[in-house]
């Protein structure tokens, strides 16, 4: 792969990215003293920084790299997925923004503990945070390590060493404060990059979609099929389960949730989600047109496809090869730097995340019940960053050969299951108890993993077995319905003391969602 | 916190919490209802979303795709418009 000079440019605009990231580290470690600064900036992100952040947690190296490779495999069904990730932010926007940065400081376990159980629900936050973190975190670990390894020609073991060690420094010396301004950066270096590749594509089609879509169409091995969905699914129940697996499943990612907290108010948490959509909007429309403009130029061009049409390196390389057919050598180490930064800054925001759930909701709320100096929570808030990016390193090691899909999706799937049932009955229904909550988490998460290996992608693929028990991709419609189900039948004949006080609290907790602080 | 639950008989906050619900329900049904059904139909009319669209190759499937997309950041621009207006000095803390 590549030559040296590929190399030097791919490598200086990565050492460039890292030194800044690190100074930037070093300049927010001497700002952040307090839990508040610690897991949320102090509170004091503007609207437009959030969005950018926001957007760049999004924009991770599975949807940057993983969508394009899907465009470019099925054509016009990776839209569903495309689409999915902006309506599900919009969605977002519209449902969650104000009522939970209204009723959370921290972490979203704030939102569920509000008025239920505080141990109890924190406990079920936390085991949500990790059981959505740790899969997520290795999935882009080991992606981000087969990546470098192509890439850049250092070893799968080195490759993973670093990306852990430096996400673990931003997070443990510079809280949110760093992983923000990281995840800034590389958002607008992934934003510029992406739309560079794009104008440069479409000029290879002399700026007309109809030619990109027409020569997408001679090119491929399926011709105009590629145009027709069905290809990836092709009944009713895996495109609602796969829609609903975004939809909730956004909604539920704790590191997404964590940085509603880093604005000042509901009015700066809308503003804020409202640029991520229109970020994440546009980068969706370019990846379909990167995806096809791929198909188009990379089968044309022969030089990085096999004779049965599939790429070398994997899918996932498509954005990058495509990069040196238009942009040539120096845009191909750009856009390869671009990639690795984009890995970087998602596991530094993730990891962030898991450590709050550990060290807040789970040590300092739970075992410590909140008798705990402002100064040691901090400290242990340190110490857990270290021990899960350890974690995290030594389980991507060996996880190496996982399918990075596989896990990320089921990522996504417990995110939707167990954390956005919760979340969503505790802002909007005033019945929702304790007992009901808990039997609903524990009922998804069963259910989504049952489900998992039941379903094609563990069952056929990896077990080997002829045929799936459960046909369908995505467990989503059927975890997330008994999820709900389980929660509202337990809630509706909990009779406890502890249930009457839970929905004794609702009109409480709803004029605080409406309202913020001040009143 | 029985202070709080006291606040929701002003009238002034019920109305913006009436304001703010049917703006929440409306705009999630409509850009999550569009989106499932664009993808529920892709499953029985793929010779239709396949099809050019005004005769380019563009299919009509992404076509709508492309537009639904433009749509939720229409649609949220101007949701984010609308309901920061709603705010009232009462209601909830302004930014700054």
């Amino acid at each position: 792969m590549g030559d040296d000079g590929v190399n030097i440019t791919a490598i200086s605009v990565f050492v460039a990215f890292v030194s800044l990231s690190l100074i930037i580290t070093w300049w927010a470690a001497k700002r952040t003293h307090s839990t508040n600064d610690f897991y949320t900036a102090g509170s004091k992100i503007t609207g437009v920084q959030n969005g950018l952040a926001l957007a760049g947690d999004f924009m991770s190296a599975a949807t940057f790299l993983g969508l394009t490779g899907l465009v470019f495999i099925g054509g016009s069904d990776a839209m569903i997925f495309t689409l999915g990730v902006t309506v599900s932010w919009a969605f977002l926007l519209f449902a969650f923004a104000d009522r939970m940065r209204n009723l959370g400081r921290y972490t979203f376990a704030d939102i569920v503990a509000y008025r239920l159980q505080p141990e109890r629900m924190r406990i079920l936050a936390a085991a949500g945070t990790l059981t959505v973190a740790i899969p997520y975190l290795i999935a882009q670990m080991v992606g981000a390590g087969s990546l470098i390894e192509t890439l850049f020609n250092i070893p799968y073991f080195g490759a993973v060493m670093i990306v852990g060690t430096l996400m673990t420094v931003y997070v443990a010396f510079g809280g949110m404060l760093a992983t923000t301004w990281v995840q800034v950066i590389k958002a607008v270096l992934l934003l510029s990059g992406g739309t560079l590749l794009l104008l440069l594509a479409l000029s290879k089609f002399g700026f007309s979609i109809d030619s990109l879509f027409s020569r997408a169409a001679d090119a491929h091995a399926r011709g105009a099929g590629i145009f027709r969905p069905g290809g990836l699914y092709n009944d009713p129940i895996s495109v609602i389960s796969l829609a609903l697996a975004f939809i909730c499943g956004t909604a539920g990612l704790p590191h997404v949730l964590m940085r509603f907290f880093t604005v000042p108010d509901a009015r700066e948490a809308r503003k804020s989600i409202g640029y991520a959509v229109l970020i994440i909007g546009f980068f969706q429309f370019a990846i379909v047109l990167i995806g096809f403009a791929a198909i188009a130029l990379l089968i044309e061009n022969g030089e990085f496809v096999d004779e049965a049409g599939r790429i070398s390196g994997g899918a996932n390389m498509v954005s990058v090869y495509l990069s040196r057919i238009v942009g040539g050598e120096l845009f191909f180490g750009l856009i390869s730097a671009v990639a690795f930064a984009t890995i970087l800054a998602v596991v530094a925001g993730i990891l962030l995340s898991a450590s709050a759930a550990v060290a807040h909701d789970f040590y300092a709320r739970v075992i410590r019940r909140g008798e705990i100096s402002d100064e040691d929570e901090v400290r242990v808030s340190r110490w857990a960053t270290v021990a899960i990016g350890a974690t995290a390193i030594g389980l991507s090691m060996f996880f190496k050969n996982m399918n990075v899909g596989i896990l990320s999706t089921i990522a996504l799937a417990i995110a939707a299951s167990v954390n956005f049932p919760a979340i969503f009955l505790a802002l909007f229904w005033s019945g929702l108890t304790t007992r009901g909550a808990v039997a609903g988490g524990v009922t998804g998460l069963v259910v989504v993993i049952v489900l998992t290996i039941l379903s094609p992608t563990i069952w056929v693929s990896v077990l080997g077995y002829q045929t799936a028990i459960y046909p369908y991709a995505y467990p989503t419609l059927f975890s997330v319905g008994a999820a709900f189900l389980v929660t509202i039948v337990v809630s509706k004949s909990d009779n406890s003391e502890r249930a009457a006080a839970d929905r004794a609290a609702y009109p409480a907790q709803l004029v605080r969602s409406e309202t913020g602080d001040l009143l | 916190m029985s202070d709080d639950a006291e606040k929701l008989n002003d009238p002034d906050l019920q109305q913006v919490m009436k304001r703010r619900s049917l703006l929440r329900w409306s705009f999630s049904g409509v850009i999550l209802g569009i989106y499932l059904l664009w993808g529920v139909c892709g499953v029985y009319f793929a010779d239709f979303y396949a099809a050019p669209f005004f005769g380019n190759t563009l299919p009509i499937g992404l076509a709508m795709g492309f537009i639904i997309i433009v749509l939720a950041m229409i649609m949220s621009a101007v949701y984010v418009r609308l309901t920061n207006r709603l705010t009232t000095s009462k209601t909830e803390q302004s930014s700054g």
